[in-house]
């Protein structure tokens, strides 16, 4: 079975690919730039030239578009859609994020007229983590609505992707899952490419607010999921499927409850009841803590 | 009798490329025609439904025959990773046995430089501009051939004759 990083540079130009995968690096994104030299991008965030025949491979426009080519599989047009929203989810669950000069039409984003960079994000698919959560979230009576709370960066997607799969394949729950930005199952070709467990629907690429009511009407779930929670017809629709005796499982950005209550937003998302509990998530070196505090009303 | 079986074989001798020749471009007339056909297929499939090059390509293959039919199926995707799409669609045109004009051949060509690279609208435009231009080409090699043909039947037949009264 071919590594995460295989799956990632096969949609490379052969060059690039040989280049990356004789480098003996496992980066988390591969970095493409016209005109500079073509870079992998470490854990620790820090850029390092790729080399082929002992020098920097430079890149060109025509590389990047052809990466974009070999991406897209030479459908651009069924591809913009998804690319003016930020990022091309491809097979395996990784993502190709494009920059350049934009075709802006009525002040909306068009399309793209020329690239300039181009970020290739490896997925690497993180299972195990989250039992002790899990245990927390899926009690002998029900699963309980959690709210997953931490800063950004610190995997509250994974977390969230991970108590998804367990709900699902481990704790019996029929799941409903409102992926707006197709970051948590990555669905390709309906498929989802990170494994969200064997009774998780699927919305991808819909509205939070208008996914967890179509879900709750169409799928019948037992548990919501929803990633990053950022507006009021949110709040309304969790809300909505609260009332209805559903669970709910969500992910916000934030240090803690206090935060939480100092912004309007989020206050009322606690002031409604939605949540019974929140997992916070720390980082210690590369590993992750969750702790698990309940929300008091009012 | 010889002579007769002579003045025939000699007559046949001169039309028989001829009638060859002027197959050859009906054929290449008919080929215009369905190539512009399909160009206008694979623009109202990508109107409606906006379908991914794999599909949009199988479905102008499906409705298309003969050397259009291997043009589209002669397209492999899978080359990308060696070869950008543009360069991909341009030996397609020279290995499927398309036989075209270099007018029609730069035409065909131009499509390629878009199909897949641009968005719906554009590939729809490039389509469009192809199928026209490719329609023109055929109505004048059509009306070409009306005169041109009349003009060769009676050159060769001219030339038989000429053959028959100095042989004979």
């Amino acid at each position: 079975m071919a590594t995460p990083l295989e799956q990632a540079a096969a949609f490379l130009p052969r060059e690039l690919r040989l280049a990356v995968l004789s480098s003996g690096q496992d980066p988390e994104e591969l970095r493409l730039r016209a005109g500079r030299p073509f870079a992998l991008c470490g854990a620790d965030g820090r850029e390092t030239p790729v080399l082929w025949m002992g020098k920097p491979l430079e890149l060109t426009a025509d590389d990047l578009r052809l990466t974009l080519e070999i991406s897209t599989c030479a459908s651009y047009h069924a591809a913009v859609e998804k690319l003016c929203q930020g990022f091309l989810p491809l097979k395996g669950g990784h993502r190709l994020g494009v920059t350049g000069t934009v075709d802006l039409r009525e002040g909306k984003i068009h399309g793209y007229r020329a690239l300039s960079s181009l970020c290739l994000r490896i997925a690497h698919p993180v299972q195990g983590i989250g039992w002790e959560a899990a245990e927390q979230v899926f009690r002998p009576e029900g699963a309980v609505s959690t709210l997953l709370l931490s800063p950004p960066g610190l995997g509250k997607t994974t977390l969230l992707r991970e108590l998804i799969r367990l709900g699902s394949d481990r704790y019996g729950q029929r799941v409903g899952l409102a992926d707006e930005r197709g970051e948590v199952a990555a669905l390709w070709h309906g498929v989802p490419q990170f494994d969200v467990g064997a009774s998780t629907d699927v919305l991808d690429g819909c509205p939070k607010a208008e996914g967890l009511q179509l879900l709750l009407r169409t799928m019948n779930p037992q548990l919501l999921a929803a990633d990053e929670i950022t507006a009021p017809e949110d709040i309304a629709a969790l809300s909505a499927a609260a009332n209805c005796g559903v669970s709910v499982l969500a992910t916000a950005h934030g240090g803690s409850l206090e935060d939480l209550r100092r912004r309007p937003l989020y206050r009322r998302l606690l002031d409604e009841g939605i949540f019974r509990q929140v997992v916070h998530i720390s980082r210690q070196g590369s590993r992750r803590s969750y702790r698990v505090e309940p929300v008091e009303d009012g | 009798m010889v002579k007769a079986v002579g003045t025939v074989c000699v007559l046949m001798g001169c039309l028989l490329p001829v009638c060859q020749r002027l197959r050859l471009e009906r054929e290449h007339i008919a080929q215009l025609g369905a190539l512009a056909q399909a160009l206008d297929g694979m623009r109202r499939r990508l109107t409606i439904c906006a379908p991914p090059m794999e599909e949009l390509l199988a479905y102008a293959g499906r409705t298309s025959e003969g050397t259009v039919h291997r043009f589209f199926t002669a397209l492999r995707l899978e080359e990308l990773e060696q070869r950008p799409f543009a360069a991909l669609w341009d030996g397609a045109i020279r290995s499927s046995g398309l036989s075209l004009s270099r007018e029609e051949q730069e035409t065909l060509s131009q499509v390629g430089q878009v199909l897949g690279a641009c968005g719906a609208e554009e590939q729809c435009d490039s389509l469009a501009n192809a199928a026209e231009t490719l329609r023109r080409c055929q109505t004048r090699r059509r009306e070409a051939l009306r005169g041109e043909g009349r003009l060769w039947y009676t050159l060769a037949a001219s030339a038989g004759l000429l053959a028959v009264l100095i042989l004979f």
